[in-house]
């Protein structure tokens, strides 16, 4: 049975006036993937930073590998020999080749990896003597992955491992994550892209102004908070406001998202559907378009913070 | 493979060193600095101010001055004459053209000088004593000119101030700069969360600087000895060992201006504002035996002036570590107390 090898137990940070994490709790547990959602300045950075032990958490514990972890504890060291980091922030030596970027990176760590097999595994064998200003963003960044990798450990922190990068490249930073995942990598992984917390999380953890909304699996979370099933309608004519008014009153999560274009959440597609085409033949609307799709996570986000992610 | 706490020190250090080594070779304007400007400041320098001519003194003499005298002062070798009216030639002592006018009414004669500036005072005595002699005059006690050794040529006072200024300039540039880069990109904060001990990071800068220095050090004097037959006198070893510990204090106080910094305009603006007067008042590129007393004193102190004087008394006295030790006591103190400073001030991010 997998153990937690990450947990925050109500961790806050204030800088000056700004509260950026308030009381957070989160557990990873061995071998999964735990992914913090939330939009730019929702406090992701800072709780990451702060269970990597760069920056301290005003209040609250964190624990890695069942040990205390904190900026000042005795065995940090020890700790930090099984922690991977990928922060976006950091620029590595950009005149430096690939293979000598993760050769210094190795030597920090007592057991750590050979050079080669990381390369492969990252698909830059083929790069190895390529100066990492000469590489493509998405081969940079996998240059990167691969210096949080080399030191063998458990636990990887990845804070945004595919801003910036083209759909390609990101969806090959996946692969390897998945891959690093089946291998029993133990992956907290910040994001701002739905998608990425889909298909990567087990554990997934929204973050709004520095505090947990929600948090559970990626099916879970969408069981929770909405419906089944999305209708997006497209009428000839705007509904008229009191009939718009009866409409969310009858199907309370129903918004227009443009003056014609409406959008319900339900569980009974059949009745809503009904609904829908008698009204608009009273009113002598035409329906232009109906499309049916299931809920998604971006839904879930959007119930629960009323914002969109990019 | 599991390796041990030490050879996981052996193997951070040795990575760190070489990245350090990377960074020197990989940086344009380092290699600009440390291999390419040495040689051409010594070629430059060493032949503009090392003139074979004899030193000849520019005298300006007043037009319808005694024919007599004027051919006694045109026989002098030393003395390059141009004549011309007194105004044009007041003109030209204001440029800088000749150093004295000379007017000779008669039996009277006047100079026309700046009496502050030197040049202009020796010139004076030396054609007072030509035109003296001419109207008979008997010195008080006889005189003669024997030789002496041969005064230190500006290239043999330059070399050694030039690599003293480039372990400064390095120093600063290369350890201070680096580090505010490295901070600005959060490499350091990167480094941070790597069982990396600390003090490898540290080491690695400054025995990585002495690479440096040991490159900087071939290079000058190499040049030095090529061109213009420059010659350390003294122990090479006690060279080298001096360079060194001035290395390591400027290594030291480079850590510590770059300690808090993450901005580059910044970094760079504060390097030239200690840099510069450094330079000047160190005794790099002219002897601190120019300035006033009370200047030249405070200056002393400055980290540059025992690594520029102490090198130079090395290599053109022939000058012994023992006889350079309050030097060396001065600069191992800036170590210690730029070292304890950037301790408590350092901040990896």
């Amino acid at each position: 049975m997998s153990k937690p090898v990450l947990r925050a137990l109500s961790i806050s940070k204030k800088f000056a006036d700004v509260q950026a994490v308030n009381q957070v709790d989160l557990t990873l547990m061995q071998g999964k993937c735990f992914a913090l959602l939330g939009r730019n300045g929702a406090g992701k950075t800072t709780i990451s930073e702060m269970l990597v032990g760069v920056i301290a958490p005003d209040r609250g514990e964190i624990e890695i590998l069942g040990q205390p972890f904190h900026a000042t504890v005795p065995n940090k060291r020890a700790i930090l020999e099984n922690i991977g980091v990928l922060s976006q922030e950091t620029q590595l030596y950009q005149k430096f080749t690939v293979h000598e970027t993760l050769a210094l990176f190795a030597s920090f760590y007592t057991d750590s990896l050979a050079v080669s097999p990381v390369l492969e595994l990252m698909a830059l064998s083929g790069k190895r003597n390529k100066r990492l200003e000469q590489l493509s963003g998405g081969e940079r960044q996998r240059a990167y992955l691969g210096a949080a990798l080399v030191g063998n450990p458990d636990l990887l922190f990845l804070d945004e491992p595919t801003t910036g990068l083209d759909p390609l490249s990101r969806k090959n930073v996946w692969e390897i994550v998945e891959d690093l995942k089946q291998r029993g990598k133990s992956i907290f992984l910040t994001t701002h892209y739905m998608e990425e917390a889909a298909r990567l999380a087990d554990e997934i953890a929204i973050i709004e102004r520095g505090e947990i909304v929600a948090q559970g699996g990626p099916r879970q979370l969408i069981q929770r908070y909405c419906e089944e099933d999305v209708i997006s309608v497209q009428l000839d004519k705007p509904l008229p406001a009191d009939e718009f008014e009866s409409l969310q009153h009858t199907f309370p999560p129903a918004r227009a998202l443009a003056p014609q274009n409406y959008e319900l959440k339900t569980s009974e597609t059949f009745t809503v559907i009904k609904y829908l085409i008698t009204l608009c033949d009273r009113l002598g609307i035409v329906i232009r378009s109906m499309e049916f799709r299931k809920s998604t996570l971006e839904d879930v986000f959007f119930q629960l913070t009323g914002k969109k992610l990019p | 493979m599991k390796v041990s706490t030490a050879q996981l020190w052996w193997n951070a250090l040795r990575e760190s060193i070489l990245c350090r080594w990377r960074e020197f070779l990989r940086e344009p304007s380092a290699i600009l600095f440390v291999i390419i400007m040495p040689p051409l400041w010594i070629a430059i320098l060493g032949t503009v101010f090392n003139p074979s001519d004899q030193y000849r003194y520019a005298i300006g003499i007043v037009q319808d001055s005694a024919p007599a005298v004027v051919a006694a002062l045109q026989a002098d070798s030393a003395l390059q004459l141009r004549e011309g009216k007194l105004d044009e030639l007041l003109q030209a002592a204001g440029k800088g053209e000749v150093l004295t006018v000379v007017q000779i009414e008669g039996e009277r004669v006047s100079y026309h000088l700046d009496s502050k500036n030197r040049d202009s005072m020796g010139a004076k005595l030396y054609v007072d004593n030509i035109i003296q002699h001419f109207f008979q005059r008997r010195d008080a006690v006889p005189t003669v000119i024997k030789p002496a050794p041969p005064r230190m040529r500006y290239v043999d006072f330059f070399i050694p101030g030039l690599l003293a200024f480039s372990i400064m300039a390095s120093s600063f540039y290369g350890v201070g700069m680096t580090i505010v880069s490295n901070r600005r990109e959060n490499l350091l904060k990167r480094y941070r969360v790597t069982p990396m001990p600390p003090l490898v990071f540290i080491l690695s800068h400054i025995i990585g600087r002495l690479l440096v220095l040991l490159v900087e050090t071939i290079i000058i004097v190499l040049s030095g000895m090529l061109m213009f037959d420059f010659d350390i006198k003294g122990n090479p070893v006690s060279f080298i060992v001096y360079a060194i510990v001035g290395t390591a204090s400027f290594t030291a106080l480079a850590t510590l201006l770059s300690s808090r910094g993450r901005s580059i305009s910044t970094c760079y603006s504060l390097i030239n504002l200690i840099t510069l007067p450094l330079a000047l008042f160190s005794g790099v590129w002219f002897d601190t035996a120019w300035l006033p007393r009370w200047l030249a004193a405070i200056c002393s102190w400055l980290p540059l002036t025992p690594l520029a004087e102490g090198l130079r008394d090395i290599a053109v006295n022939g000058a012994s570590l023992f006889a350079l030790l309050p030097q060396l006591l001065l600069m191992c103190a800036y170590v210690v107390a730029a070292s304890l400073c950037a301790k408590v001030l350092f901040k990896w991010y």
